[in-house]
């Protein structure tokens, strides 16, 4: 069973680090001109990466290298280097080309990383769609398309600060998508969400505070990264159905697409729909994980026989 | 006096030819029998008693030498999914990254490497690898007593290891309720035609 407190703590200490970093980043940067000046969303991966790391901290949680799991994986390569493509991109112009590839490689190298050297990549040799493709090919082609798909509609986001109702829900998404791998069974798995939503909330707060839309787009580009993460990781390690993923990605993407939310009325029913989501994702979850545990608990067995133990 | 040395002569060429035969002969081959072995496991549980499971998908094979025992060899695949521990929610999570992580790490084996035999069967050194992480052990291999039943002849042994999960590098934080030692025991038949 997971320690709830050491969750909240590591929550509450990667949102207060990547809060800290970011501000201090941006102050700094802000003093830079010419060649020195880097976008803000470049400085704020700084805030953002301090405060994953101390969350894990927090959690006890360190990576293994060499990388042998698909959490380490995860964690070593291919998020660095989905972040590394994302600070690359937004140092150029909006959705220049480069940029664009570079996140679309990024996107589609993620897959095989965290795949690598599991059973799904070894199922079925004979089965084969098409000559020579495998299913474990067809499922790295399909996860890294989606992939590639979504992180191209992120880079569209618009900068601006009616975004961060969008951003909130977006961490929300993140947490849910988290205590649902959770309750699937796989406690470090579910936990580790929780750095990243603490990181992406300090870094929500801070770009607020200072009125950097720039960071708060880049917060919903990242929160959703690392939901991608956890659903991929939930989905081929963890208990994470086919229909509980694409539930929480379609949550996540719905609020920050560009033109579907963006009048007053549309935002109030992105959110509705997003809530609604996460709600049918979470209650069934829940639902099961009192069912399977219920065995499990020792009240229950102890309710069942009352007399056995009778004082005097 | 001629005939008694022809005698001699002729027994040791016999004897000769005997143990010449019996070196080339080979190893007897058996498969791990299913039906009639086990490879079960206990665990602490908060330091006041045990937990036991079992796998229930177990392949192997082994190759006897008995004239010569370390040409014989010791082969087991336990398939990690198949754990069973009469508890199907505990067995859901001793499947996921938490314990055994069977999506990426989906057998555990054992590779002979070394065979002695000893009083009473043999001492087999070998690799031991489980959730990704190979590790040379030595087990005491009790048993060897071979029979014929039903046309077929059979094997057994047995088997008792003691395993720290954390050499396997399990995940520390499910260390705790549960034991960090695990005894593993293993009670084999291999079959052979």
């Amino acid at each position: 069973m997971p320690d709830l407190w050491l969750l909240m703590a590591s929550f509450v200490a990667s949102a207060v680090c990547a809060a800290g970093a970011c501000f201090v980043m941006l102050c700094s940067g802000s003093r830079l001109s010419g060649p020195a000046k880097v976008s803000e969303s470049s400085r704020a991966v700084c805030g953002f990466a301090s405060g994953v790391l101390a969350g894990l901290a927090v959690q006890g949680l360190r990576p293994a290298f060499p990388p042998t799991t698909a959490l380490d994986r995860w964690l070593l390569i291919a998020l660095p280097v989905l972040l590394l493509a994302d600070v690359v991109a937004s140092n150029g112009p909006p959705i220049r080309r480069s940029g664009l590839m570079a996140r679309g490689l990024a996107a589609a190298a993620a897959v095989p990383i965290i795949l690598f050297g599991s059973v799904h990549l070894q199922a079925a040799p004979e089965w084969s769609l098409l000559p020579g493709l495998t299913s474990g090919g067809l499922l790295i082609t399909v996860c890294a398309c989606a992939l590639t798909a979504l992180v191209a509609t992120l880079a569209c986001i618009p900068s601006e600060i009616s975004a961060v109702p969008r951003a909130t829900l977006c961490v929300l998404t993140l947490q849910v998508a988290g205590l649902t791998v959770m309750l699937g069974g796989w406690v470090r798995g579910g936990a580790m969400a929780l750095p990243f939503a603490g990181s992406c909330a300090g870094m929500l707060l801070t770009g607020v505070a200072m009125s950097q839309v720039t960071v708060v787009a880049a917060t919903i580009r990242w929160t959703c990264l690392s939901l991608c993460g956890v659903v991929l990781l939930g989905h081929f390690f963890g208990r994470l159905t086919w229909l509980q993923a694409v539930l929480l990605l379609f949550a996540a993407v719905i609020p920050p697409l560009p033109g579907l939310c963006s009048s007053r009325g549309r935002g109030i029913f992105c959110s509705l729909l997003t809530l609604l989501i996460l709600a049918a994702v979470l209650v069934p979850a829940l639902t099961a994980f009192a069912e399977r545990m219920r065995p499990l608990m020792s009240g229950m067995v102890l309710d069942q026989m009352p007399e056995v133990i009778q004082p005097g | 006096m001629v005939i008694s040395r022809r005698f001699c002569l002729f027994t040791l060429m016999l004897l000769t030819l005997l143990q010449g035969s019996a070196a080339a002969a080979p190893a007897d081959e058996y498969v791990y029998d299913a039906i009639h072995s086990s490879v079960s496991f206990k665990a602490r549980h908060l330091d006041i008693s045990w937990i036991h499971g079992r796998f229930n998908e177990v392949d192997g094979r082994f190759s006897i030498d008995r004239q010569d025992a370390s040409k014989s060899s010791f082969q087991l695949t336990i398939k990690a999914d198949s754990v069973d521990t009469a508890n199907a929610a505990r067995d859901e999570h001793l499947r996921q990254p938490d314990y055994f992580d069977t999506k990426q790490f989906p057998t555990i084996e054992f590779r002979s490497k070394k065979v002695k035999a000893i009083d009473g069967g043999y001492e087999v050194t070998g690799d031991f690898t489980m959730h990704g992480v190979t590790r040379e052990i030595t087990i005491r291999l009790m048993g060897g007593k071979e029979i014929e039943s039903r046309g077929v002849r059979r094997v057994g042994f047995s088997t008792e290891l003691r395993l720290k999960r954390s050499d396997y590098k399990f995940d520390p934080s499910a260390i705790g309720a549960i034991g960090d030692e695990a005894i593993v025991i293993i009670d084999c038949e291999g079959m052979s035609k």
